[in-house]
């Protein structure tokens, strides 16, 4: 269902890149490997000057940076080809009790998931997740 | 009045049960008058069948993104991004003052919103948007709640432990107080010194073993700059008051570092999105007192530990824009900066902020350390003046059920936000201007650490605190900062046992690195080390005497060592009964004949000298001489008036 989708993307959305601000915090945050040694107070005199130019191993470094990318670009992809797989399906509770059951599920969880469906549907369709009823049938 | 005679500075006010004071209060009902109105704006488009844009518009102001969901579809997609966005405005805010960061994020993307609605929303939008608001309100008031009940469990316990602690630390303050006349820097202690030295006897525009990341919060240069000037104000105070030479020099280079541009820059930018002010970027002005707080302060006890007193000079602290534009100041300017904030903000929060917007009660102890030893330097009498409001409003604004004074309060809105300092983190600079509470606040903080003593096999105490710590100078994990802060703390208040077993928590635990006669912790930031420095030699009440007694009197007339070479000659003890000097030196990178400079003798004077191959030394017209001694370990040396 789409509407199931945009649901899992959304809550990711909210869950995901907040703990994340969080742990950037100063109060929250575990940014960089423990017990590695501080350029800034290992400097002596005599060596170079570069090697006090401390920048911390962060959420905000290159490779988090694309690993982030990476995540949300696979979440989204994911959320839309859901979307995609799941439209050409009719979104009633009674047909997509049918649709599951001739695709073999138990009849217990086929009944489940009209009811969870039943209990969304009418939200989803006032949104414009899923089309209205009288055009999906 | 007499400050002594003022209840406010032994006791902090006695709380109403009230767990908010009357201005945070009145801000918190602004914030959430403002908030209901834009409900209401928000609610009237849907009621009164406006445009489809103002009904976008309208649910954007109920949260940031809100709009979205009203445009409805994919769309919707953009209400978890904004939030996203504005979780990291709020961070911009917080961090470097941005206050047009979430005011721009939230208000923009209601517009955005509008412009993006093709027809009428659906009620249902309004209805989804504020079931996810009712149920935000209820997970905040539920967290509340139960931190409201912590904090007065934590009450309850400290009023039953601290009658006894503070008896304890009241007679550990009596009772270990230093010799003033007899000190001199251990070997080891010198080791913690040079750490400070090579740092800040490198040329003004060098800056090498500092932290540059952010010049916005903790890791920023000015409080790295400030923490080893205070280490080195306390060495020249308690150990060396007769000694200018390169310790002089050492003092001045930080408060020259201090007046370029990369370390005072950060204002331009904060000026501009925090105070919308696009052509004055003063940083003495308006607010700042992370600044002016800080470095009144330090530049305060350099002047009362050394007796130079060039940075009163008008001008003499002046911080430079560009070729045409510069902000002079001298001592008694960027105090006056304080004293004119505190003036501006008494009919409100009292305290007032750093960023704009964002009070800190830790930057305001500096920003009344600040005015302590400016009475103590030049006369005035700002503490007696200023110090009872301020204690009255740190304890109805910015002290939670519990007692403990809060992280930080948002001006605009009054909202509280948390912050790492604790207890132990305000008393020493509470100890400068009322000693009373200071003993109160370490009296809680040792009780509250005591569970984290463990004792080894070989018997000796080491602190094990849960987590992987946080280093505030370089944002790293690690528990450098946290035990340098309790170092300092305990010897402030004479507390051996828990300074002990700080100081055995570093070495065992932060990676102690000894290289090249320096001391240092591998794992802290520069300001960590430099604040583990100044705990490792201080004593009892030295953070108070360095701000608020200066050396002895007798040392202010007698002979200077005013030239030795460094790291060559190490000083570890400078001092002078009024006449005399007695030096203890040693040498820094093995045996040497070292060339000593000496000052402030007596014109034409001879002097019986101890300790070197010349017995006696002849002072010239100007009251200066030369002598060369063998230095090749822990030497004295006396001059003594023949």
């Amino acid at each position: 269902m789409p509407c199931c989708a945009f649901a899992v993307f959304l809550v990711s959305q909210i869950v995901w890149p907040v703990r994340k601000l969080l742990s950037f915090m100063p109060f929250g945050g575990r940014l960089a490997m423990a017990g590695a040694p501080d350029a800034g107070s290992a400097w002596r005199p005599g060596e170079t000057a570069s090697v006090s130019k401390t920048t911390p191993t962060s959420f905000f470094s290159r490779r988090g940076l694309v690993l982030a990318l990476a995540l949300e670009l696979t979440l989204a992809g994911g959320a839309a080809a859901t979307a995609s797989a799941f439209s050409g399906i009719p979104f009633s509770p009674a047909s997509s009790s049918q649709a599951s059951s001739s695709s073999a599920p138990s009849s217990t969880a086929a009944e489940l998931f009209a009811r969870f469906d039943a209990l969304h549907a009418p939200l989803c369709r006032s949104l414009g997740l899923r089309p209205a009823e009288a055009s999906s049938k | 009045m007499s400050l002594l005679d003022n209840d406010i500075l032994t006791m902090p006010r006695a709380r109403t049960g009230e767990p908010r004071g009357p201005v945070t209060n009145r801000r918190l009902m602004r914030t959430l008058l403002i908030y209901g109105a834009m409900w209401v704006a928000g609610l009237m488009p849907f009621l009164l069948g406006f445009s489809p844009f103002w009904q976008g518009a309208g649910l954007g102001l109920w949260a940031p993104g809100a709009g979205f969901i009203a445009v409805g579809g994919w769309a919707m997609l953009l209400f978890p991004l904004t939030l996203a966005l504005f979780a990291l405005s709020v961070v911009a805010w917080f961090w470097a003052g941005m206050v047009v960061a979430p005011v721009t994020v939230w208000l923009g993307a209601a517009l955005v919103a509008g412009g993006m609605m093709a027809g009428p929303a659906s009620i249902a939008a309004p209805a989804f948007v504020a079931a996810l608001l009712v149920a935000g309100a209820v997970f905040v008031d539920r967290r509340a709640k139960t931190r409201r009940v912590a904090q007065e469990e934590t009450r309850k316990s400290r009023d039953a432990f601290l009658p006894a602690s503070l008896a304890e630390v009241e007679e550990m303050v009596a009772s270990t107080q230093p010799d003033p006349r007899t000190r001199e820097l251990s070997g080891e202690q010198l080791q913690s010194v040079r750490y400070l030295l090579d740092r800040a006897l490198q040329p003004l525009d060098a800056w090498n073993g500092f932290n540059i990341i952010d010049q916005f919060q903790p890791a920023a240069l000015r409080y790295q700059i400030n923490h080893m000037g205070f280490a080195l104000g306390i060495v020249q105070g308690a150990y060396t008051p007769n000694f200018t030479g390169y310790l002089g020099t050492a003092q001045r280079n930080l408060i020259e570092k201090y007046l370029k541009r990369k370390v005072w820059g950060y204002w331009v930018y904060e000026s501009c999105w925090g105070h919308l002010n696009f052509t004055n970027f003063d940083p003495a002005a308006k607010d700042n007192i992370m600044l002016t707080g800080w470095f009144g302060m330090h530049v305060g006890q350099y002047m009362l530990n050394s007796g130079d007193r060039r940075y009163e000079e008008p001008g003499s602290l002046t911080f430079r824009l560009n070729e045409k534009t510069a902000y002079p100041h001298d001592f008694n300017t960027i105090v006056g900066s304080v004293t004119s904030n505190y003036d501006r903000y008494a009919k409100s929060f009292g305290l007032f902020p750093c960023e704009p917007n964002w009070i800190y009660p830790i930057c305001n102890h500096y920003g009344m350390s600040a005015l302590a030893v400016h009475d103590n330097v030049t006369q005035s009498d700002y503490q007696q003046r200023y110090l009872p409001m301020w204690l009255e409003k740190l304890d109805t604004e910015f002290t939670d059920p519990s007692g403990s004074i809060i992280g930080l309060r948002s001006k605009h809105t009054g909202i509280e936000f948390p912050f790492p300092v604790g207890e132990a983190g305000y008393s020493h600079f509470a100890d400068i201007f009322a000693p009373a509470r200071a003993r109160r606040l370490w009296a809680i903080a040792r009780k509250e650490i005591e569970p984290a003593i463990v004792t080894n096999a070989d018997g000796s105490e080491e602190i094990h605190l849960p987590g992987k710590g946080l280093d505030p100078g370089n944002y790293r994990p690690g528990f450098v900062a946290a035990f340098g802060g309790l170092l300092v703390a305990a010897r402030e208040f004479g507390d051996e046992r828990i300074a002990q077993a700080a100081q055995n928590s570093l070495d065992r635990q932060c990676g102690l690195t000894m290289e090249g006669g320096v001391r240092s912790y591998a794992t802290g930031s520069n300001i960590a080390n430099a604040n583990v420095a100044m705990g490792r030699i201080m004593k009892t009440g030295d953070f108070r005497r360095s701000f608020v007694d200066g050396p002895m009197a007798e040392t202010k007339t007698g002979p200077l060592l005013s030239e030795a070479a460094y790291p060559a000659v190490l000083v570890a003890r400078a001092y002078s009964h009024g006449e005399d000097l007695e030096l203890v030196l040693h040498p820094g990178n093995g045996p040497v004949e070292a060339d000593l400079g000496f000052s402030r003798l007596k014109p034409g004077g001879s002097y019986r000298v101890t300790g070197a191959s010349t017995e006696t030394l002849q002072a010239d017209e100007k009251g200066e001489a030369k002598l060369t001694l063998s230095l090749s370990g822990r030497t004295e040396v006396t001059l003594t008036p023949a």
